[in-house]
């Protein structure tokens, strides 16, 4: 079988092109930034997390306010460090096949980074502690805990991390429809009802439906955080907890649930390199990223399960989309993966191998995650 | 505190999770070892694509089902519906405390009705053993009703699974439940 010899390793000639597409000194410094700092980020979200569950088992000794604090801050921290890394990461595959731009990336990255600081500032030194899901009216009622400095501080920080997030999405959908001639094309549709042969490459497709939801739940995230922050300012402004408990995990939820599928993106490039296998665009991969599109962007109220003042209906729409957004994963992201790898000769490298056991995880976290959803 | 103990349901839930890990991890592993010796990818997606058909309908199959059977067991619109004559608990939820009226109820169905005076809260509900019967949340401004059957006599711990601040985890109540039926 022909292989392309690159510098350190064999990649088959169908896989090629991906990485072994030149990136320029910038291009690899700003992929280790991502990477790096959202590294970083969680090893320290890890230790904060431990020290919580020491706390917990009476080993160490932390007082309530300061569990509190640390227990915001690694909510908040473990979003943002995963965000960062997977950003980095597709943003690093997509580049051979559409035009990004580093600056703009870096843009993205200032102003998640000055936003998780901002967090960093309002829990550490201001005292400020809701928990990530800062749910209305909790963070008006500090009992003494927090100053309203510290909230507008937090909720300054969450603007900027979903603006950041915002930043990027625009950045990839920019992209996406522009190489490909339009959002209908990107997501593949014209190749699915056979009005095209050209099909975007599989990373395209989870890029798109990312920048999608991401932009919807930004948008929705903003809304919550600037009627906080009015609050904030002038308590006389009133806010009902039901809308803002609604918009606090459409945001939430969504982009944490959108990680995965920027993680997606990335396999869809990374596998085939270690397996010598192509992953190519197909009817049933363009079908599961339209449900996607449509499953992350309805599923989140299930985190209003116990609300019974929630309409009736978004109940069950959150209940068909949690359980269906189980299907395009299993039947063909993981399934797909599982034949590439099949009969292989896979090269095993540490990077391979718990990239392989992330896939052994995926499938019991995703059952559970269905189970939880009940 | 009581000690919150696994009543059998959650056994066999765990059980059942262990076998689908077992599965798992010996179908990785499957996979994992055929990569060894090299199938012609061909071949590989002929075969891969027709079980893939049937993982689709399976699975798919599986899953409907599982939805759809749970949407008779939601508390929602009436779709499960407790027996007995209805006791009306009226419950708020407020940092960090529960007020109860009334605070006892003979053993059967009670009908919960609860607010917040202050921030969100979550009610947890644990039976006598431990176990949770049941959970809803306490929203200012809203009343949130949650239909339940209370049929054990005994002492009910009402504990708060919402955080709600510095005091969150103190926050608890009993509720007793008498043996005999509601008037």
């Amino acid at each position: 079988m022909a292989v392309v010899v690159t510098d350190t390793e064999i990649t088959h000639p169908d896989a090629a092109g991906a990485l072994t597409a030149p990136s320029t000194v910038v291009e690899r410094r700003v992929g280790w930034l991502m990477a790096g700092t959202g590294l970083a980020l969680f090893f320290l979200m890890m230790l904060l997390g431990i020290t919580m569950r020491m706390s917990q088992a009476d080993v160490v000794g932390i007082s309530d306010a300061w569990f509190y604090r640390v227990m915001t801050l690694h909510g908040a921290g473990m979003l943002v460090a995963t965000l960062l890394v997977m950003m980095g990461a597709l943003w690093f595959v997509l580049r051979p096949v559409i035009e990004l731009s580093a600056k703009r990336l870096l843009w993205a990255y200032g102003a998640i980074v000055v936003g998780a600081l901002l967090v960093l500032v309002a829990a550490i030194i201001g005292g400020f502690a809701t928990g990530w899901t800062f749910l209305s009216p909790l963070p008006f009622h500090p009992l003494g805990q927090w100053a309203p400095w510290s909230t507008a501080t937090f909720f300054v920080g969450m603007f900027l991390v979903g603006g950041g997030f915002a930043l990027y999405c625009i950045e990839l959908l920019t992209a996406t429809t522009s190489r490909y001639g339009g959002l209908a094309r990107a997501l593949g549709v014209p190749y699915l009802f056979g009005r095209s042969d050209e099909a975007p490459p599989p990373q395209v497709l989870a890029a798109t439906v990312v920048a999608l939801d991401g932009l919807i739940a930004a948008a929705g995230g903003t809304t919550i955080v600037i009627a906080m922050l009015n609050k904030t300012i002038d308590d006389g402004v009133v806010i009902n907890a039901l809308w803002a408990k609604n918009l606090t995990y459409f945001y939430g939820h969504t982009i944490a649930n959108l990680i995965i599928y920027l993680a997606a993106g990335a396999l869809y490039v990374l596998l085939p390199r270690y397996a010598g296998r192509p992953w190519k665009t197909t009817k049933p991969l363009v079908v599961g990223w339209l449900a996607t599109l449509v499953f992350v962007a309805t599923a989140f109220s299930h985190h209003l399960y116990m609300d019974f003042v929630q309409p009736g209906w978004a109940q069950y729409v959150s209940m068909g989309a949690s359980s269906a957004a189980a299907l395009p994963v299993a039947v063909v992201t993981i399934y797909t993966a599982m034949m590439l790898v099949w009969g292989s000769r896979f090269r095993w490298t540490l990077a391979s191998t718990l990239f392989y056991m992330g896939f052994l995880g995926y499938g019991p976290s995703e059952a559970s995650a269905r189970c939880s959803t009940r | 505190m009581r000690e919150l103990t696994y009543t059998q349901p959650q056994i066999w839930i765990l059980i059942g999770l262990a076998v689908i890990a077992v599965l798992l991890v010996t179908a990785w592993a499957a996979i994992a070892r055929s990569s060894r010796r090299e199938a012609p990818f061909d071949q590989v997606k002929k075969v891969g694509y027709g079980i893939r058909t049937w993982w689709l309908i399976g699975f798919g199959t599986l899953l409907t089902t599982g939805v759809v059977m749970s949407f008779f067991f939601l508390p929602y619109s009436g779709a499960r519906s407790p027996h007995g004559t209805p006791q009306d608990v009226a419950i708020k939820g407020g940092q960090f405390y529960w007020t109860m009226s009334p605070n006892t109820v003979h053993a059967g169905r009670v009908k919960i009705a609860l607010t917040s005076a202050d921030v969100n809260h979550g009610l947890g509900i644990y039976g006598p053993r431990g176990e949770m019967i049941g959970s809803v949340q306490a929203m200012p401004g809203y009343t949130n009703r949650l239909d339940i059957q209370l049929d054990e006599p005994g002492e009910y711990l009402l504990s708060c699974l919402e955080f709600c601040g510095i005091g969150h985890h103190k926050m608890h109540a009993v509720l007793k439940v008498t043996p005999g039926q509601a008037g």
